[in-house]
């Protein structure tokens, strides 16, 4: 496969092309409508031409990425891709759209894929011709630093697609795991599990948000789960625990942590992004009580290993080969099952 | 281990800034050490890895991009400051940056 195409110049979409710059690809590149075409234009060739100052690359390179890569907000570009990496907001009626038109517009072997990280691949087929090539493809950001993608493969998905995909996977050298979609975002729901946890204690006042985050950060993940969710965006959070809520069967357990997501969204705090979430920049620090660290720690290990175990038997998995994609995940090493 | 200069905290300081000036298109003089990169500037670890690939060019590193990841997880970098200070620990350590845990 040589000729891919990308849709969408949001955070994900833009990594990917930056990353796939590197390699031999042709690259179509497709913004959205709304997009300011010219100023992603200029922003590219001005990255390109400081890593052309800075030595990254010799002239000769430069000239051939100027010719290997379109960026348009047509869709009829797409048409000669062999594989499509859709990566748009995620909103279900939003993706499928999309499909649906490029379904008319792409050659009938491309091959169909969603970065999405919650909605599931078979909702998002656009007819009967596609559904042997189409898959979820559920890469993390930065992708040059996360190296491991997730494949989510439908029912219908056809053993050459799968095939190819994991051959476009080694041909950018990233590691995968293979998931059926009851497993679909596996990295992620073993996370939220243990985020929820961490939320309900919150919640309960069994322990306060900082001191959850130095618990999390001293023994589990670099990053506390509050700080994560403000990082990431709770408007990204929300729709994304709505989803896997949906694909769980004990999807109750969420709802509080869903309307808190909720009642933040809505009035405005965002996270990071708009400086307010969990975490407000004037919020005085609430350590809790010291004497119940080894506590919380202990219930949220549980609860991860719980998860951790649970989604191993689902998928079949070797739990090793989960730990390393969580390391590669987090960046760092994960607790591991004793 | 690269050699480390008194010129290098400068070169490092100006390549920063005006990386940032022309990529966030903001005037130089606006910003400080202390601009915070994400929400003064709306900078993104996408930039990070950038300057990270011109500062292994310009001083020949030996480092792999996910053994800065791994030291970056442990110490974000939130601040222009912040972000000089850990280039000019990976230009003097490369690929021992994480026995600095140690």
């Amino acid at each position: 496969m040589d000729n891919i195409g990308i849709i969408g110049e949001g955070k994900m979409g833009t990594n990917l092309l930056y990353y796939l710059l590197d390699m031999h690809f042709s690259l179509t590149w497709i913004c959205s409508p709304e997009a300011d075409l010219e100023k992603i234009r200029k922003h590219f060739r001005k990255r390109l031409e400081r890593s052309l100052d800075a030595g990254l690359f010799d002239e000769e390179r430069f000239q051939d990425i100027l010719i290997r890569v379109r960026i348009s907000s047509d869709l009829n570009d797409i048409s000669t891709c062999d594989l499509i990496i859709e990566t748009i907001i995620e909103e279900l009626e939003a993706k499928k759209n999309l499909f649906r038109k490029l379904d008319s517009i792409a050659n009938p072997g491309c091959i169909f894929t969603s970065n999405s990280s919650s909605i599931h691949p078979s909702k998002l087929i656009p007819s009967e011709e596609r559904k042997k090539q189409f898959a979820g493809l559920h890469f993390f950001y930065p992708v040059a630093l996360k190296d491991i993608a997730e494949i989510i493969v439908t029912e219908e998905t056809s053993p050459e697609t799968l095939e190819k995909i994991r051959a476009f996977l080694h041909s950018i050298r990233r590691k995968f795991l293979v998931l059926r979609e009851k497993d679909s975002f596996i990295l992620n729901r073993i996370f939220l599990d243990f985020q929820n946890e961490a939320f309900l204690m919150v919640q309960e006042k069994k322990a306060t948000l900082h001191q959850v985050d130095r618990i999390v950060r001293d023994r589990f993940f670099p990053l506390g789960v509050f700080e994560f969710f403000d990082s990431v965006g709770l408007d990204v959070m929300l729709a994304s625990v709505k989803n896997y809520a949906e694909q769980d069967a004990d999807r109750e357990r969420f709802l509080s942590l869903i309307r808190k997501l909720d009642e933040l969204v809505s009035a405005g705090k965002l996270g990071m992004k708009t400086r307010e979430g969990f975490y407000a920049e004037d919020q005085p620090r609430d350590p809790g009580n010291p004497e119940s660290d080894d506590e919380i720690a202990g219930i949220l290990r549980e609860s991860y290993f719980a998860s951790f175990r649970k989604f191993c038997s689902s998928s079949g998995i070797p739990p090793a080969e989960i730990k390393t994609a969580m390391d590669e995940y987090f960046g760092a090493d994960t607790p591991a099952l004793s | 281990m690269a050699l480390i200069t008194e010129n290098t905290r400068k070169e490092v300081t100006d390549i920063v800034y005006n990386f940032f000036a022309d990529e966030c298109e903001v005037d130089i003089k606006d910003l400080h050490a202390d601009t915070n990169i994400i929400k003064d500037i709306d900078g993104d670890s996408l930039m990070f890895l950038e300057l990270i690939e011109i500062f292994k060019k310009k001083y020949t590193l030996e480092i792999e991009l996910k053994t800065i990841g791994k030291y970056a997880v442990k110490h974000p970098v939130q601040t222009i400051g912040q972000l000089i200070d850990m280039q000019m620990l990976i230009i003097e350590h490369e690929n021992k940056l994480l026995e600095l845990d140690q």
